[in-house]
Parts: C-alpha cells; structure tokens; sequence
C-alpha cells in the first residue's frame, strides 16, 4: 500500500491503514518525543496522544509538505502542551533573561554516539531542552520559536545559546573522560 | 549554522525508537472512544429535539379516557320478572361541547330503538362513533340499520373499548335526529334505564304512534338484538362507579424556542497558581496589593452563543388574573470561550528573584489558559409571573432553575498559541441559577426576553477554572393549550 491509498483510508478511519501508518512513523516519533521529555513512559504518552491527534485531524492534512514533517510537527506541539500541563515540568519551564556564553570544544560531538547525545539533551532542565529542541534540532528560527513558547526572541536566543553551551560542556567532560580511559588502557 | 549544529541535528534529529506494543493499543482504545463520544455529540444534538417533540406529541394526543366512560361488565340476558316497576326516567345528561356538539351520557341513560313494524327497516341503529363514551349526537345511523334478529357486527377493539359493555344501544336522542327518523323512517328512539344493575326497556314512551303495535329491540353490547315489550329487563348491568370529570384546567401550556449571548468568566485559578508558584518559590515577594477582588481579565472573554427549547406550564393562583406560577422544563445549548487564568489584580507587581513580574509579562510567561467549548444544559424552573393586564398579554417571569449540565472543550495554553489541548471528553455536573424575563403574548404567539445569571461555581473541566455566566436571551413562545383544547 503506497502512502496516498494509506492516507485516504486513514482518512476513512480504516484502522488497518492507521495501524500501518502507526508502524511507519511511531519510531521516528518516539525519538522525537524522546527529546522533549525525561522519561520513555512519558514520550509515549506523547506519542500515543501525538498520534490520536495525526488520526483525528488527517482530514486536515492537504499533502502540501511530507506526510512525516506534518506528522512531526504535531508532536512536537503535543510534547510542548504535555510539558506545559504536567507539573513535573511545568516548574522547569522557566525562561531567563540573561544570557549566557560558554567557549566549548565543537568537535567533540562528532565523536558521541546519538543515544549519548540524547541523554545528555535530555539532562537539560525542561525549558532550555525545549528551546534546545526546536531551534537546535526541529530547525525552527527564534522568532517562531518565541510565538510558540510566549517568550521574546532574545530570550530564545539566550535560552538556546546557554542550552547549547551547557550541552558542550558536557561533552567536553565526556570526551576527557573517555580519552582518559583510552589514554589510561594505552 | 556551524558544524556543530550540523552534527547535533544529524544525531539526534534521526533518532529512532522502537514504542511498545500496548502504546498502539492506547490509541486505538482513545480513537475508538472518540468515535463513541462523537456519537453521543450526535445525541444529545438530537435529544432536546426528541424531547420537545415528545412533550408536544403529549400535549396534542387526545386524553385516552374521559370521565363519562363505563368499564365494560358481562352482559347476560335475563328472563323478565313478573313486575318491575321502573323508576322514574332520568334526564338525558347532555352537554354542549365547544363546537356546538351534543355528548350524551351513556351512564345514566340507554337508547334502545323501537321497531315499526310498518317500516322494513326494522331498528336504526348506530354503532358508537366516538372514541370517548360519549355519543355525537350529530352523526345519524345513515347506513346502519339491521333486522330484528340481525347479528350486528362486533365494533372495532377501540370502539367497544369505548362504548363499554353496558352500552347497548347508542343512538342519539337529539331532536333533529328523533323528528328525521319519526318522518322519514318511521321509528323512534326511546329510552332504557338502569334499576339495579338492569337495563329495563320502556318501548310504548315516547313514541305512541310508533310504540303502540311494536316491540322494541334492545341491541346487547356483543351485536345481537333482542326484542322487548312493555318493562323488560334485557341486560345486567354490572355496576361500574364512575369516573369523576376533571375540572377543566386553567393552565397554559407553553412551547418554547430562542436563541441568546451568554458570557462566560472564570474566577479563581490565579489566586491558586499564584499561590502556588509563590509556595514554590518562584515569587519571594508579593509586593502588589496582593489577591485583590478585581477580578481583571487581560484578554476579554469572547461571548457565547446559544439557542434553547423548551416546555413551560403557566397555572394560575387561584382564580387570580395577575398572579401564576410556572414550571417548566429548558435545554440550552451554549458556546464558549474564557480566559481560566484572569489576574486577580490589575495592579500586580510581584518582585522576584528574577526580577519584577508585572501583569502583562506574568501572563505572557503562561499562566493563563483559555477554554472554549460548548456545553448542554437540562435544567428545570420553577417560577412566578405577574401580568399587569387582566388579558395577560404582558407577563413579568421571575424564576430559578436548576439541572445538569454536560461540558466538552478545549484548552488552549495561552503560550502555545498553535497546540490546543483536546477535550478529556464530557463532563458533567450541576447547575444552577435565576432568571426574570418580560413576555408580550398578544396572541397564540409571544416572544420575551430574558436575562440569565448562573450561580453555580462548580464546574470544573479540562482546566481548573471554576465558571460563571450571564446570559441574554430572546424567546419566541406558542401557546400549546388552546391549540390543544381546540382538537
């Protein structure tokens, strides 16, 4: 089944061509959810709401851009209302002023594996991995950035520039870390 | 863009994980729950429309039983005794209907009709027509007429339900109808009475011409026909006591349907938050006048739109022409869109320890949500009317309601202008409030306008908002009673 006749009986509420497209997409989502969040049981309560969303708003999809992107939009936007509903992050959404500015070694990250990478992304406090989230890796500018999060776009700028530095940080740390070890079986 | 973020976007942005199994069982079990409350959308779109049709249907039926009816008894037929003497014949129980119609009680007075043996139609005889017990006399035995000995056929189920057992014979006793026979049929209708549980047949009164060399026939209630001659006991009576007439009622029915603006508010979630982010730490220091009564919403709430249906019962106080009371049963169905999160305070000015929070950026820094949604309402009222004019053209109606209440919207974090957060699905709870209204009723036809103020702060949906509203509407009215009295 190629992906238009998935689509228009998705749009039908054929639930095997939902399922198909469930399969299809739900990794590639997880992942994306996974970013946002601070557990796997909360991405896939992300997820599982992300993807009622996809089946219940499909009819709205016109299939201007790729059927992935718009998918992954609508997570994204789900991750964002999750955090903003669930007191355990809501308190770590918190938006400064100041900026903050961090030399850092920006090599090292070709070095980390990805899953590396994620936990370290996820070690942010719930703003700045938002921020982090849709500026560093969704690609989004600041401006945009700011009309979703009700924030300035100097303060997405500085969110995402202490997220960022912070984040190198840690993998300065890690990288001295793991070249130590090296260094240390040599 | 430098090869950094290139590096973190290619790593992370393709990272991929395999969910569980029962995640896709959760949205499956959430999609087809969506479906169900769709279909329960559909319904309760229908149900007021249901039950304001049903409520009209109830009022339009006629009543299934009148007052004059007689249940029905064993008839037997029973040798004649030697002597009996009857007594005196009663008045014919005749009432003028509305429509200038004669109703003849069978209870107190049977027909039978005679035969003249002169005439080869033996025994007009008319079926009972109407369904009520009681006979319209304008409706002659045109085509009907039987042989002595002549089974009649049974009535219809609803006809001998109606008639009742005991009514043997159920001719017309008008005086149109007696002359009409008297010339052109030569027969006559005399009357029976009931002694003692029998029905005793006179047939020489009060026809002499007619009565004089025949016999009367007493037609039983299974069809059969029987002769009679001078007092004879036909039929036994069983005795059957008698339904009570109602008092014709005064009160009105109303049928109802308008349409209105009602503005929602929500009261209460900043004084929680607030406190709440206080106790959290996140404000050192209220140095605003603090949890003030100003309730200031920074984004005015948009008004809702509705429409409502409905059924009222308007009875007067005693025989009082200015004074009634009124119950009645409302379905509204209304719109909305509020602020959840209002500042308590047009002056807040929290000093922190990221610096001063003012109204304008507190809100921005997202606490404040809107809720929109619409809502369905059933409540009953009970209320009092005061008509200045003795037509009771203008109506004062003061009243307080009371029902249930089911809620579906959704949540729009007013940071994340693009995300809205689905309803949880239906919520239901209780209401109440008051309304007063001015109705002009020149006719049938009526219309008012009528003011709303809810006085239930317990609705609590997606958001944490309690919820106030006011309401305005306009109501067209039509009077279902006169319509009814006139079938």
């Amino acid at each position: 089944m190629d992906e238009k006749e998935m689509l228009r009986l998705c749009r039908k509420d054929d639930r095997t061509a939902q399922k198909m497209l469930y399969r299809l997409f739900a990794p590639e989502m997880l992942g994306v959810c996974y970013r946002y969040t601070k557990s796997l049981d909360d991405a896939e309560d992300v997820l599982q709401d992300g993807f009622v969303k996809v089946f219940t708003q499909i009819r709205q999809f016109r299939g201007d851009g790729a059927l992935a992107g718009w998918i992954r939009r609508i997570m994204v936007t789900t991750a964002i209302s999750y955090l903003r509903r669930h007191n355990r992050y809501r308190n770590q959404m918190e938006f400064d002023t100041q900026p903050l500015h961090v030399a850092v070694d920006e090599v090292a990250t070709a070095k980390m594996q990805t899953a590396e990478l994620m936990d370290l992304i996820r070690k942010l406090p719930a703003g700045y991995q938002t921020v982090f989230n849709l500026v560093g890796i969704e690609g989004y500018d600041h401006a945009e950035v700011a009309a979703m999060l009700g924030i300035s776009v100097q303060t997405s700028r500085s969110q995402y520039s202490r997220a960022r530095a912070q984040l190198m940080k840690w993998v300065e740390e890690w990288d001295e870390k793991t070249t130590g070890a090296v260094s240390n079986n040599n | 863009m430098n090869a950094l973020d290139d590096n973190l976007k290619n790593c992370a942005g393709g990272f991929r994980l395999e969910p569980r199994k029962e995640v896709w069982e959760r949205v499956e079990q959430e999609l087809n729950s969506k479906k169900r409350k769709r279909r329960l959308v559909w319904f309760w779109w229908f149900a007021p429309l249901l039950l304001a049709g049903g409520a009209v249907w109830f009022l339009q039926s006629p009543s299934k039983k009148s007052g004059k009816e007689v249940a029905d008894g064993n008839v037997a037929i029973l040798p004649a005794p030697e002597k009996i003497e009857p007594t005196p014949q009663k008045e014919k129980e005749t009432k003028q209907t509305r429509d200038g119609k004669k109703e003849i009680s069978l209870t107190t007075t049977t027909y039978l009709s005679v035969n003249n043996s002169n005439t080869p139609h033996a025994t007009p005889f008319t079926t009972p027509s109407s369904g009520r017990g009681a006979v319209n006399a304008n409706r002659p035995p045109e085509d009907v007429f039987f042989q002595p000995g002549e089974k009649i056929p049974p009535a219809p189920k609803t006809q001998s339900m109606s008639i009742a057992g005991n009514a043997m014979v159920v001719t017309p006793g008008n005086e149109a109808r007696e002359k009409r026979e008297a010339n052109t049929l030569d027969s006559a209708v005399v009357p029976a009475q009931t002694i003692e549980n029998h029905i005793v047949v006179v047939p020489s009164d009060p026809q002499p011409d007619t009565a004089k060399s025949t016999e009367a026939w007493a037609v039983l209630p299974q069809g059969e026909i029987t002769p009679v001659k001078d007092s004879q006991i036909v039929a036994v009576v069983q005795p059957v006591p008698l339904k009570k007439d109602k008092k014709p009622s005064k009160g009105t029915w109303y049928g109802m349907a308008g349409a209105g603006i009602h503005n929602h508010t929500g009261k209460g979630i900043t004084l929680e938050k607030s406190m709440a982010d206080y106790n959290a730490g996140g404000l050192t220091n209220n140095a605003g006048s603090g949890q003030g009564n100003t309730s200031t919403m920074l984004e005015s709430p948009e008004p809702g739109m509705g429409f409502m249906l409905g059924i009222e019962r308007s009875q007067p106080f005693g025989k009082s022409k200015h004074w009634s009371w009124v119950g009645g049963l409302h379905y509204q169905y209304q719109t909305f869109k509020i602020s959840t999160g209002t500042l308590k305070d047009s002056a807040l000015n929290y000093s922190t320890s990221r610096g001063n929070i003012t109204a304008a950026n507190y809100y921005r820094a997202g606490n404040s949500e809107q809720q929109k949604g619409s809502q369905h309402r059933v409540h009953l009222l009970a209320a009092i009317q005061w008509h200045p004019d003795k037509k009771q053209h203008w109506t004062w109606q003061n009243g307080f309601y009371g029902g249930v209440v089911l809620s579906s919207d959704y949540l729009i974090p007013q940071t994340f202008p693009r995300g809205w957060v689905p309803s949880k699905g239906l919520t239901q709870t209780g209401y109440a409030g008051i309304e007063t209204g001015f109705i002009f009723r020149p006719s049938k036809w009526g219309a008012g306008i009528f003011g709303q103020y809810n006085l239930s702060n317990s609705l609590n949906i997606t958001g944490p908002a309690p919820q106030y509203w006011r309401g305005i509407e306009l109501r067209v009215q039509y009077n279902l009673s006169s319509n009814f009295l006139k079938k």
